[in-house]
């Protein structure tokens, strides 16, 4: 092992369980993600020379996510970010969150409701909920204003948590 | 009546001065809009930190070999550099790489390779040339197969704790599905391992990981106990594949050590 490898190993590897938490749920199935990972530290590996920043887990998790998207682009499979009016309605106004409840879904029910919400939300959902990323980093990975990562976070929480109502009801009935 | 987004965000967000929040809770005692949107976020991050799971068991080694192999090419230069060894470059690296590698030492074979030196020299140079020409613009398909007749007839030969055939020592000749390719067996510190060649790309299992970062021909594949890596080549080079009963995160050594990368 050279010394370069060896010091990509030590720099990129502490932040493998994150970058296949945004790969798992950026990607159709856990074939895909692990791919995708492979892939993401192929290309940070070749470019690791040039690399400069200051956190090498938000490198990696750029690399990942870019990847993502140009799969997503190429696949023809993007989803289109549904527009919400400006002022927040709820989709079931009146319907409260047994939060109880909720916190008892197994993962993979969370895993199909998060995959149902609109990419860009849960793309958002995914860096700062999953990968630990601030409204600040993920506005500078994603290329937009920190307000819009935060609102695409709120919107996304309120789908989440109506789809997984959903995913208890239907639970409950069976 | 809808209260404004920006205010729910912010408050969530923590955003909001202590006065503001103070008021925005008052609200929240009257808004029941609000409040469950509140709630409804809470909930969603609560049922989020199921999902803050590890990597799969495995992963690990699988991405530190495809660095180790990327590592291992940049290093030849032919794929990352982009550029094309000579052949007499390719004879020289065989040539020096057979004397580091260490075929399965049966004292048939050793008679064997006494005797007929010239076919070690050559296997080790086409192998070679498969890796390092096959490096060049064929993207590597994954099959709709699990497992090709070809991997699956290769795999089923590696018997671990039991020595590899005569024939295999020698170089089997065979056709599998279609395909003509040679066996041959190599033993590195008492693990053995096979490799197979072909003038044709093999086809490759859809379970495999393609390399595609540094190296768009090559795969990586586990079935159980095995490990398998392959490099296939368009326009008739050598194309190979070897398995071995080790962790994929050992593939690279053992491959850099017979000479493959």
């Amino acid at each position: 092992m050279d010394d370069q490898e060896r010091a990509f190993l030590e720099a990129a590897m502490p932040h493998l369980d994150v970058v296949y938490r945004v790969a798992r749920h950026t990607s159709r199935d856990h074939h895909q993600a692990e791919d995708l990972v492979q892939e993401t530290y192929l290309r940070a590996f070749a470019a690791f020379a040039s690399h400069r920043g200051p956190s090498t887990k938000a490198w990696l998790v750029t690399i990942c996510i870019n990847l993502a998207r140009s799969e997503g682009r190429r696949r023809a499979r993007r989803a289109v970010e549904t527009s919400l009016p400006e002022h927040y309605e709820p989709e079931a106004p009146g319907v409260n969150v047994p939060e109880e409840a909720l916190a008892k879904i197994d993962r993979a029910s969370v895993s199909r409701a998060l995959a149902q919400v609109p990419e860009e939300q849960r793309l958002a959902i995914v860096l700062m909920d999953l990968a630990g990323h601030s409204a600040s980093e993920v506005a500078e990975m994603l290329g937009c204003p920190r307000n819009t990562v935060l609102s695409r976070v709120f919107r996304g929480r309120q789908r989440l948590a109506s789809l997984l109502v959903g995913e208890d009801v239907n639970r409950e009935l069976s | 009546m809808s209260c404004p987004e920006e205010r729910l965000v912010a408050f969530l967000a923590g955003q909001l001065s202590s006065e503001e929040e103070r008021r925005f809770d008052e609200h929240l005692l009257a808004c029941e809009q609000c409040w469950a949107a509140v709630q409804a976020d809470r909930a969603a991050r609560l049922a989020l930190e199921q999902l803050r799971q590890p990597a799969p068991a495995g992963l690990q080694g699988r991405v530190a070999a495809s660095v180790a192999l990327a590592a291992a090419e940049a290093l030849k230069g032919p794929v990352v550099a982009g550029r094309h060894l000579t052949q007499r470059h390719r004879l020289a690296a065989g040539q020096r790489r057979r004397s580091q590698r260490r075929a399965w030492r049966a004292p048939s074979l050793l008679h064997r390779a006494a005797t007929r030196p010239h076919v070690r020299l050559v296997a080790a140079a086409c192998l070679l040339v498969g890796l390092a020409a096959g490096s060049f613009g064929w993207v590597a398909s994954r099959s709709a197969a699990p497992e090709p007749a070809q991997v699956a007839a290769v795999a089923a030969m590696i018997t671990p704790g039991s020595p590899p055939t005569t024939a295999l020592r020698a170089g089997e000749h065979l056709v599998i599905g279609g395909q003509a390719l040679v066996v041959s067996a190599y033993q590195l510190e008492g693990t053995e391992e096979l490799v197979a060649t072909s003038a044709r790309p093999f086809p490759v299992p859809s379970t495999s990981h393609l390399l595609t970062g540094s190296s768009p021909h090559a795969w990586m594949a586990t079935k159980g106990r095995l490990s398998m890596y392959g490099v296939n080549r368009r326009g008739g080079g050598e194309s190979m594949f070897v398995v071995a009963a080790m962790p994929i995160a050992e593939m690279p050594q053992m491959a850099a050590r017979l000479g493959l990368i």
